[in-house]
C-alpha cells in the first residue's frame, strides 16, 4: 500500500518535471540552443499567475489563457533579440547569453518584487481525493493530465500540421531544410515561442502547488536538464517518459534510501546516462553533439 | 603683485579651506561592517535580521553615537558562504572596519568569522544558530543570541514536559518525530534534540533530514506517516516549511502539534503559504516578535514604531528584535573599551555583564570566558515559544512573556 502511494506520488511529481522539460527539449532539438533561462521563464510565468490571482482575483487555471500567449511572445522575443544575433556563433556564446539572461531575470525580479515567498492559498489546491486508500491531490492530478494532453497534442501538431512538419524537418537536417527553401528564422522564432509557451503553462499549473520566489526556476530547471538528457535531447516522448522516470526515482529513493539523498540518486543516473548513452533513452545517436556543429 | 603670485596665493587659500573638510570627514564617524544575505534564497530572512542592527544604530546615533561619533554601517551582501568570505576580506582590508556585525545564516557566519579572525577584526554574531560557531576557540568572535543546540534541547523539553501532559500523555508515551533541513541550521537544532532526548530518556520515533531546496518532500512525508508521531519537531526555512506542511496535508497525514525552531516557520509568508491549517497547531521555539507583553519587554512598543517609520512596513518578523538586542550590547562594549582597538574591544567584551533587567528580551549578556569550550557564546541567552493563532504569531511561553490575552493552545 505504501509502495503504491509512493509510486503514485512519483508519477504525479514526474508529470511536473515532464511538463517543464517538454518545452526545453523542443527548443534544444530544433533551435539547438540550451536555454539556461528556461527556469526563469517558468518563474516569470508563476509570477504572472500569482499577480493575476492576487490583483485581479483570476483563478490560476483561467489565467493560463494569459500565461501561454504572453510567454509565447516573450519566447519569440528572446529568440529574436538574444539568440538570433548569435545563430552562427560558437555554442558557448549562446550558453553565455542564456546564462546571462537567466541571471538578469532573477535579479530583475528580485529587485522589483523582493525575495519574499509568495503563495496562492487556493481552497481547491488542498483538495484530496482518496481512491482505495491512496491519496491523490487535485492540482497534481490536473498537472499530470495536462502533461499527457499536451504531449499528445504536441505530437499531433508536429506530425500533422504544416508548421509542425517544418519544425521536424529542421530538427532532422538544418542544411537540407534551408536548401528546400524553409524560412529557418521564422521557424526558430515560433519554436522558441512554443517552448516558452509550454513552460508558461507549466508555471501556471504549478503555482497553486508551490510558492513563488525569484530563484524557484533554478531548482526545477536542474531537474529538467536531467530529464531532457535522460529522454534524449529533442525528443518529446523522451522528455515525457524521462520526467516520469525521474519522478518515480525521486519518490522511491526518498523513501527507501533517504530523503536527503534522493537528488543524489538522480544526478548519479544523469552522469551514468552521459557516460553510457549520451543520446538518452530515445534520442538519435549523435544528437548530443548537435548543438556543437 | 603679479598674476602668478596671486594664483599661487588663491590656490593655497583654497587648499587650506578644503583641508578641514577632508580631515573632518574621516574622523566624525565610526565605520562598522555588516554581513547579511541581502539577495539569494534567504534574502528576506537576512534583511529582516539586518533591520534589527540598523535600528540599534539609528537609536544609538540619536543619543550621540559611541565615543562621541556617529555610527555608519558598511553594508555588504553575502548570498552564500563564498561571497561572505570575499566581503569579509574587503571589509577588513579595504574598508578597515574594527567590527563586523552579522549574519543570520550559520554557514555564512562560519566562513566570514574564520576570515575576520585572521585579520583580528571582531565579529559580532547576532542571530546564527549553529553551536559549532562558538566552539572553535576564536578570540575575536562573540555571539549574543542562543544557539540551535540549546534551542533543540528546548524544543524537546517543551514537547515532552509542556505539550505531553496537555495531550494526555507523558514523556514515555508521547511519540515525537524530529525532521530537519540538512544545513548548519537544521543540523544544530536536531543535534540538540537528540542530546536532550538521550538525557531525558525520551525515544524519538523518527529522526530525518532533508534538503531545503528540494522541490518535493512526499517521500519524507511517507516516512513520517509510517512513524505515526503525535508531535513533530521541525527545523525548516520558509519554502521547505510551506512545502512540507502542504504535502503533509495532501497525503492525508493528521499531525496534532508541530514545534518549529524559528527559521522559516516564524515568517508571515509561511502562514500565508501554508494556510489557516497552521493556526493552533504550529508552535515555534525561537526568537520572539514584537508582540511580547510590553510590561515584560520594556520599550518594545517604541521600537515597533521606529520599525514602522524606518522601513515602512509592519514589524511582523522575529529576527530583528534579537539582532537589535545584540547590536545594542555592542555599543556598550565599545563604550567600555574606550577605543576601536581590537584588543581593547575583546577585553571589554569579555567583561560584559548586562543584567536581564536591562535588556529588551529580559535575558542577560555574559560571554563564556577564554578556555571554556564555547568561548564567546552568550551563556544567558534563551528562547521563547510562540504559536500561530488566528493568523498571527503570539508568544505563549514563558507565561509572563505571553502576549496579553493569549495562551498556549494544545490540540489533543
Amino acid at each position: 500500500m505504501i509502495f503504491i502511494q509512493i509510486l503514485v506520488n512519483g508519477l504525479l511529481l514526474g508529470g511536473i518535471y515532464a511538463l517543464i522539460s517538454i518545452g526545453l527539449t523542443l527548443i534544444f532539438g530544433v533551435v539547438r540552443v540550451i536555454n539556461f533561462a528556461h527556469g526563469e521563464f517558468l518563474m516569470i510565468s508563476m509570477y504572472i499567475s500569482y499577480y493575476c490571482y492576487s490583483l485581479l482575483g483570476l483563478n490560476p487555471y483561467w489565467s493560463l489563457l494569459i500565461n501561454f500567449p504572453l510567454m509565447f511572445v516573450i519566447g519569440m522575443g528572446m529568440d529574436q533579440i538574444i539568440i538570433r544575433p548569435l545563430r552562427n556563433a560558437p555554442a558557448y556564446m549562446q550558453v553565455f547569453a542564456t546564462v546571462g539572461l537567466s541571471i538578469l531575470l532573477i535579479n530583475l525580479v528580485l529587485f522589483i518584487f523582493t525575495g519574499d515567498y509568495r503563495a496562492i492559498d487556493l481552497p481547491f489546491a488542498k483538495k484530496v481525493v482518496q481512491v482505495g486508500g491512496i491519496y491523490l491531490n487535485y492540482p497534481r492530478l490536473i498537472i499530470f493530465s495536462a502533461t499527457v494532453l499536451i504531449t499528445v497534442l504536441l505530437y499531433l501538431f508536429l506530425k500533422n500540421t504544416d508548421i509542425g512538419k517544418q519544425i521536424r524537418a529542421i530538427a532532422q537536417n538544418r542544411t537540407a531544410a534551408r536548401l528546400m527553401g524553409f524560412k529557418l528564422n521564422r521557424i526558430y522564432m515560433i519554436t522558441f515561442g512554443i517552448g516558452s509557451g509550454l513552460v508558461g503553462i507549466a508555471g501556471g499549473l504549478i503555482t497553486p502547488v508551490y510558492y513563488v520566489y525569484p530563484t524557484v526556476g533554478v531548482y526545477f530547471v536542474l531537474t529538467a536538464f536531467v530529464v531532457v538528457v535522460l529522454g534524449g535531447m529533442g525528443n518529446m516522448i523522451g522528455a515525457f517518459l524521462g520526467g516520469l522516470i525521474i519522478g518515480i526515482v525521486d519518490s522511491l529513493s526518498g523513501y527507501y534510501i533517504d530523503p536527503s539523498l534522493k537528488e543524489t540518486v538522480y544526478y548519479v543516473i544523469f552522469v551514468l546516462v552521459l557516460i553510457f548513452r549520451p543520446s538518452g533513452l530515445m534520442g538519435l545517436v549523435g544528437a548530443e553533439e548537435m548543438g556543437m556543429k | 603683485m603679479n598674476k602668478k603670485v596671486c594664483r599661487i596665493l588663491v590656490g593655497m587659500v583654497m587648499a587650506l579651506a578644503l583641508f578641514p573638510l577632508v580631515a573632518s570627514g574621516a574622523d566624525q564617524v565610526i565605520k562598522l561592517g555588516t554581513i547579511f544575505s541581502r539577495t539569494g534564497p534567504i534574502a528576506n530572512l537576512g534583511m529582516e535580521s539586518w533591520r534589527g542592527a540598523e535600528m540599534a544604530r539609528l537609536l544609538q546615533n540619536e543619543k550621540g553615537g559611541v565615543l562621541g561619533k556617529k555610527i555608519v554601517f558598511v553594508d555588504t551582501d553575502a548570498p552564500d558562504a563564498k561571497a561572505a568570505v570575499a566581503e569579509t576580506e574587503r571589509l577588513c582590508t579595504v574598508e578597515k572596519v574594527p567590527v563586523i556585525l552579522g549574519s543570520f545564516s550559520s554557514s555564512i557566519c562560519f566562513a566570514a568569522s574564520a576570515k575576520s579572525e585572521q585579520y583580528k577584526v571582531v565579529y559580532w554574531e547576532l542571530g546564527a544558530s549553529a553551536k559549532k560557531i562558538t566552539e572553535r576557540g576564536l578570540k575575536y568572535l562573540f555571539r549574543t543570541c542562543q544557539h540551535g543546540d540549546g534551542g533543540g534541547e528546548q524544543q524537546l523539553q517543551f514537547a515532552a514536559e509542556v505539550l505531553a501532559p496537555r495531550m494526555g500523555k507523558n514523556r514515555n508515551t508521547i511519540r515525537i518525530a524530529s525532521v530537519y533541513e540538512d544545513s548548519g541550521y537544521g543540523d544544530a537544532w536536531a543535534a540538540g534534540i537528540r542530546e536532550m532526548a538521550k538525557k531525558m530518556g525520551v525515544k524519538l520515533v523518527l529522526d530525518e533530514s532533508y534538503n531545503h531546496k528540494a522541490t518535493d518532500l512526499s517521500s519524507l512525508v511517507m516516512r513520517i506517516k509510517a512513524a505515526e508521531p503525535d508531535v513533530i519537531l521541525e527545523s525548516s526555512y520558509e519554502n521547505d516549511g510551506i512545502l512540507l506542511f502542504r504535502q503533509i496535508r495532501e497525503l492525508g497525514l493528521k499531525i496534532k502539534m508541530f514545534v518549529g525552531s524559528g527559521g522559516g516557520m516564524n515568517l508571515p509568508g509561511y502562514r500565508q503559504g501554508s494556510g489557516d491549517g497552521v493556526d493552533n497547531h504550529v508552535c515555534n521555539v525561537g526568537f520572539p516578535g514584537y508582540n511580547l507583553n510590553p510590561s515584560y519587554a520594556k520599550g518594545i512598543e517604541k521600537l515597533a514604531d521606529l520599525y514602522r517609520k524606518t522601513f515602512k512596513q509592519e514589524p511582523e518578523g522575529v529576527f530583528s528584535l534579537v539582532n537589535y538586542m545584540g547590536a545594542m550590547a555592542l555599543w556598550d562594549v565599545i563604550k567600555r573599551a574606550g577605543s576601536l582597538n581590537s584588543e581593547a574591544l575583546v577585553k571589554a567584551a569579555r567583561e560584559t555583564n548586562i543584567s536581564g533587567d536591562d535588556t529588551i528580551l529580559r535575558y542577560g549578556i555574559k560571554f563564556a570566558p577564554p578556555g571554556a569550550p564555547d568561548m564567546g557564546q552568550n551563556i544567558l541567552a534563551r528562547f521563547f515559544v510562540t504559536q500561530w493563532q488566528d493568523g498571527k504569531l503570539h508568544i505563549v511561553w514563558p507565561d509572563e512573556a505571553a502576549t496579553p490575552g493569549r495562551k498556549l493552545v494544545v490540540v489533543k
